[in-house]
């Protein structure tokens, strides 16, 4: 008995093997469903021998001229599908796909029309916006006024209405009128997330179906399936109000354009398992690739022909700020600046990994409100002077007590922090590291005890817009994030960011006293890395975020 | 002519501890695991946490014998280094947990009662929640850190302990010479601790060693899910965590931490089984 | 026998709500705040105010454990994820399939495997069949998992292509999730098999049963096997607990979309309703199968089974 019981065994566990390898060959001949591969869309379907699979770059452009399938990688869980948040969670890539807004940004950060055709200014405080007339959803449900102010109430009610300080209230005027009361003449800054970053639906839609798993949209593409933690699929929505409209709607993006069939994102949270599904052809797109494995992907390597690599600056930065509440660095700005000179962006930065570049100053080129001239002058940010830190350092109270330094657990600020608690360690500084989460460390941080330094990224639509988190002092009652009450900081910090004087000179007067106090260390910007395959010809890019479904494709 | 031996039972016992060839192994492997450990970072000339630059992500050479991280360390350093922490993670955790069952066991088993069932339905919802999914609840509540780790992992494994001490003091308590003890007055503590314990000592004693390496395996699991030990400490699981994203353009990033974590566990392992040999009664010669 | 099973029912729901309550008081006092975990670092103190009485945080401990209690065992309903705004109780419902798709398959591996490997290695005690197998058993107990798991996709998933090496787009992704996770378990159970069959090898009535002259397959199939099953059982039992608890590991490691990975990253984002949502799915989970256990013990043992008759 036990002999058959083992030659069973055997036989089974050989035909599982047998079943793996059958199927990946089949996924080249696309007749497997299963298999979600690009290679699917391949209408002649090659026949490949057993053991290799087809890649494929041909598809096929259907009649409504669109490309029909792309499938793109995405590393973060794309969780709930709800109107809110829209930065966070790789968001970025596929909401603005299937919810659309007032208005939208251009490279410039003008806005431009996108669900309301204008807005007049009644007065400094009060704001008439026009919608489109003809804005159906994906239901069919009309979107009038009323469902602007539902869905900027909802957005209230539930707590999610963030940098909406300057909005008094909104209230109908008439069915495509809406009224925007503002408690005092809005900024250019302060539109940002009420105006570009509130998405609009329709209250009937809303009330009838969980828009965190099934969402309802006015946008070009409609969600078909989402299985969260897995996979979510959007489908070109034919219905799309704005090829309908008899409006005049050409000067919107072309954001608001399917160019695709389907567009499927697969979470794949490994990058080396996202290159493996790169180089079988079952991902297009992947944009997280690390910079080690770009190699083969580049002019040169075995899957240039199939694929493209494009590097961009990106517009978030790492940086590094101290807890001006720490008894034992908030009050010595000597220590602060010993810091500073011992750290050495060089060697962070190459510690960090070839996608990071060390900053000289506080802000990158990416910023259309960054002068790079900035980066002549010097300071402690391109400065690395092991003397002139130790001479801080003998000036300050320093007792060689531990500094602790909090960070992303990501791989490339673990890195960092690495790399400079090495150099802080050169000049006597004694420092420890604590990794958190992205969002617990927001907790930690509202802490004024438990950490001295905070090493983490930032981002914004402009420089001054990115320093919201550094400089503003209204997070925690009067005080920053930071835990720092200066008034002085204040003023020239809303200085740069009015209208009117948000120029070079203001904005560098902001920095050049942020440093003058010790207040903030950047350190490094991220590039960025996309790989694609090339049927994609040009890439849409919405504020620098890759937008798939209306890029444009091979024959289009 | 036959020399008499004169045996002791401690003779007696490494004896028999060392005969059969796998204990012998698990023995002399572990003895070098952490020989190496302790003396090994001295004499590499390379310190824990030098950063190279230069050398980020060479692979195994003549330099470095283990190749480069992704910082340009040592990895055969680091690996030495870290074994410290692993070992002494392993050792604290086993040791503790053993030390919280036994004594949970013996007052459970000895007063019997209300005592003991008060202390085993407590075992039991303890119990009910899975060891690994306890650690890294406690890990999160207590944090990152060596000592937040050894709790993390100590109270997983404190119920096993406690069930199997009792059921030991269960067997012992009817024997006649706790009768004795208790006929003459003795004080409860000392009928426990002095009567009791030695005797039932003995099974835990063998599930410690193998509970070493459990919980070796284990601190490098919370590690590698990112809880546990902290960047730069070199712990073996955290080094695995690190290489994972580059599995495929250096492999050797996680082969040899990954070798390390499974020779010290094979070689506990083997050695808890030639220990419950040697111990078992049965086969005494 | 029917009062007994329902008294241990009885106590598993003891045992589960208490269970519940310890869970939730270690995540209420782990710091953290989910108003700015869901918000964001630089939001003022008004809105974060207003969060937290939007998930219902801002009441005393008893009040929020009360509700707890309510909701979850008595309408099944875990509330909702901070961080993703998704019912708990449907995430759960949605990521069991793939955990189990995982870990029975890898409990039916481990017990087929592990005992005919046992089994053979009782069977050629002290020969070097016994050793070698014992090795190899051993070899597979001490290394972890997720390394193994590491050393698998590098060679079968990268190189040889022969399996997906993530995710669960198709069946073969489970593949090597399986195997992974059931290494361990064979290497455990066929040691367990082994011990306890040698145990009763040298008992006294297989000893008798040979001397009879019955065939040593007969001894093996109608003496041996049944009263060697129960150790075996207990490890079955054990194992699945394992690999249930287990599979945070195994599925970070394969990107696996199941309820361990969905406990880490509530773990990890200190979102308590998802964490008491699976720890107590865990425990419920764990609760069963020790049951479900206890009783084909009486089932096996004609001595247990008198026991329970009588009521215990």
């Amino acid at each position: 008995m036990k002999k058959a019981l083992r030659t069973t065994l055997v036989v089974l566990l050989v035909l599982c093997m047998l079943t793996g390898c059958s199927v990946t060959s089949g996924a080249g001949t696309g007749t497997e469903d299963n298999t979600k591969t690009a290679s699917s869309a391949v209408p002649d379907g090659t026949n490949v021998p057993a053991g290799e699979t087809a890649i494929t770059t041909e598809g096929s452009i259907n009649d409504a001229g669109r490309f029909d399938k792309v499938v793109v990688a995405v590393n973060a869980d794309p969780a709930d599908l709800l109107p809110c948040k829209p930065n966070g969670n790789g968001k970025p890539k596929f909401f603005w796909s299937i919810y659309e807004a007032l208005f939208d940004y251009d490279d410039e950060n003008n806005l431009v029309p996108s669900l309301a055709s204008g807005y007049t200014e009644e007065s400094d405080t009060v704001w008439n916006i026009k919608l489109f007339e003809e804005i159906y959803d994906s239901e069919g449900n009309h979107i009038t006024a009323d469902d602007v102010v539902y869905s900027v109430n909802w957005l209230i009610e539930t707590g999610n209405n963030i940098k909406y300080d300057v909005l008094d209230h909104v209230e109908k005027v008439d069915d495509y009128t809406v009224a925007y009361h503002w408690k005092e003449k809005p900024s250019a800054n302060q539109l940002e997330f009420i105006l570009v970053r509130t998405f609009i639906f329709s209250q009937t839609a809303f009330e009838n179906h969980n828009f965190a798993t099934e969402p309802v949209g006015t946008g070009p593409f409609v969600v078909s399936e989402f299985v969260s933690g897995s996979e979510l699929v959007l489908e070109a929505a034919d219905d799309y109000w704005a090829d309908k409209t008899s409006e005049d709607v050409s000067m919107r993006l072309g954001l608001h354009k399917a160019t695709v069939q389907t567009v499927e994102f697969k979470v794949i949270s490994e990058a080396s398992q996202a290159v493996v599904a790169l180089e079988m052809g079952t991902v297009d797109f992947c944009d997280y690739v690390t910079f080690s494995m770009l190699g083969e992907f580049e002019e040169g390597g075995s899957y240039s022909d199939q694929y493209k690599v494009d590097t961009n600056l990106s517009g978030d930065y790492y940086y590094m700020m101290p807890n001006m509440a720490s008894s034992v660095i908030g009050d010595d700005l000597n220590l602060r600046l010993a810091m500073y000179y011992a750290l050495d962006n060089n060697a962070i930065a190459t510690s960090m990994g070839s996608g990071y570049a060390p900053l000289k100053s506080l802000g990158t080129s990416y910023f259309y409100d960054f002068n790079p001239e900035w980066e002549e002058e010097a300071t402690y940010v391109n400065t690395y002077d092991m003397e002139l830190a130790k001479d801080y350092l003998s000036k300050s109270d320093y007792n060689g007590e531990e500094i602790v330094i909090v960070g992303l657990v990501n791989e490339e600020c673990k890195n960092a922090m690495t790399m400079m608690q090495s150099l802080l360690a050169q000049v006597g500084i004694k420092a420890s590291i604590q990794t958190y989460e992205e969002s617990l460390m927001n907790t930690i941080l509202a802490e004024q005890t438990g950490w001295d330094f905070v090493v983490t990224r930032l981002g914004g639509s402009t420089l001054v817009a990115s320093w919201n988190t550094l400089f503003n002092n209204d997070v925690h009652d009067g005080k920053t994030t930071n835990w720092l009450a200066d008034q002085k900081l204040q003023e020239l910090y809303e200085t740069s960011l009015a209208d009117e004087t948000h120029d070079d000179e203001h904005v560098k007067a902001c920095m050049d006293y942020a440093f003058s106090i010790g207040d903030v260390y950047p350190i490094s910007g991220m590039a960025s890395s996309i790989v694609y395959n090339r049927k994609i010809e040009e890439i849409y890019y919405r504020e620098g975020y890759v937008t798939v479904g209306s890029s444009r494709y091979v024959g289009q | 002519m036959k020399k008499t031996e004169k045996t002791t039972y401690s003779l007696d016992f490494m004896r028999r501890l060392l005969k059969g060839w796998s204990s012998r192994l698990g023995f002399i492997l572990l003895a070098l695991i952490i020989l190496l450990c302790l003396f090994g970072p001295f004499l590499s000339p390379y310190g824990v946490n030098d950063i190279d630059l230069q050398n980020m992500y060479t692979g195994p050479c003549m330099a470095h014998w283990f190749g480069c991280d992704a910082m340009g360390r040592d990895i055969l350093t680091r690996l030495l280094y870290g074994g410290r922490y692993s070992l002494l993670l392993g050792l604290s955790s086993a040791l503790l947990a053993a030390v919280l069952g036994i004594i949970f066991g013996v007052v459970a088993g000895y007063f019997g009662g209300k005592i003991e069932a008060f202390i085993m339905r407590f075992m039991d919802i303890w119990s009910a929640l899975p060891g690994m999914l306890l650690c890294i609840m406690i890990s999160a509540f207590m944090g990152a850190g060596f000592f937040a780790t050894v709790i993390a992992l100590t109270v997983g494994n404190i119920p096993g302990g406690v069930r199997m001490t009792r059921g030991q003091v269960l067997a012992e308590r009817k024997k006649e010479y706790i009768e004795a003890a208790e006929s003459i007055n003795g004080s409860k503590m000392a009928i426990m601790f002095r009567h009791l314990l030695p005797n039932v000592v003995q099974p835990m004693i063998i599930i410690t060693t193998m509970s070493i390496g459990s919980m070796i395996t284990m601190a490098a699991s919370l590690s590698y899910i990112g809880l546990g030990i902290q960047p730069p400490t070199p712990e073996w699981g955290a080094m695995l965590a690190d290489g994972r994203v580059y599995i495929r353009n250096y492999p050797f990033l996680i082969t040899f931490p990954g070798l390390a974590i499974a020779l010290t566990v094979l070689a506990l392992n083997l050695l808890g089984d030639g220990l419950r040999d040697a111990l078992d009664p049965k086969l005494r010669d | 026998m029917g009062r007994y099973i329902l008294k241990r029912l009885m106590t598993m729901i003891v045992i589960l709500v208490c269970a519940a309550i310890l869970v939730f008081t270690l995540m209420y006092f782990v710091p953290g705040d989910p108003a700015r975990l869901q918000l964001g670092v630089d939001i003022p103190e008004a809105i974060l105010q207003a969060k937290r009485h939007e998930l219902g945080i801002d009441t005393p401990y008893i009040v929020q454990l009360g509700k707890f209690l309510y909701n979850a065992f008595l309408r099944f309903d875990f509330g909702y994820s901070w961080k993703y705004g998704v019912s708990v109780m449907e995430e759960l419902i949605v990521r069991l399939p793939r955990t189990l798709m995982i870990g029975i398959p890898a409990m039916i591996l481990n017990v087929l495997i592990g005992t005919v490997l046992g089994i053979y290695s009782a069977i050629h005690e002290g020969k070097w069949q016994d050793s070698i197998t014992m090795v190899i058993a051993m070899v597979f107990v001490s290394a972890p998992n997720f390394w193994v798991a590491l050393m698998f996709i590098l060679l079968f998933a990268l190189k040889l292509n022969w399996v997906p090496a993530f995710g669960i787009e198709n069946l073969q992704s489970y593949l090597l999730p399986i195997i992974c996770s059931a290494l361990p378990g064979i290497a455990v159970n066929a040691r367990q098999a082994r011990s306890s069959m040698l145990e009763v090898v040298r008992a006294d009535y297989i000893t008798t049963a040979r001397a009879k002259g019955q065939k040593d397959r007969v001894i093996v199939r109608k003496h041996m096997l049944p009263n060697a099953m129960m150790p075996i059982i207990t490890g079955v039992a054990g194992g699945l607990c394992q690999l249930v608890a287990g599979s945070p590991v195994i599925e970070t490691v394969f990107s696996i979309p199941g309820v361990g990975a969905y406990m880490l990253s509530g773990v990890n984002l200190r979102d308590r309703p998802v964490v008491c949502g699976c720890v107590v799915f865990f425990a419920l989970f764990t609760s069963l199968v020790i049951l479900i256990m206890d009783l084909s013990y009486a089932f096996l043992d004609p001595r247990i089974k008198a026991q329970y008759a009588k009521g215990r």
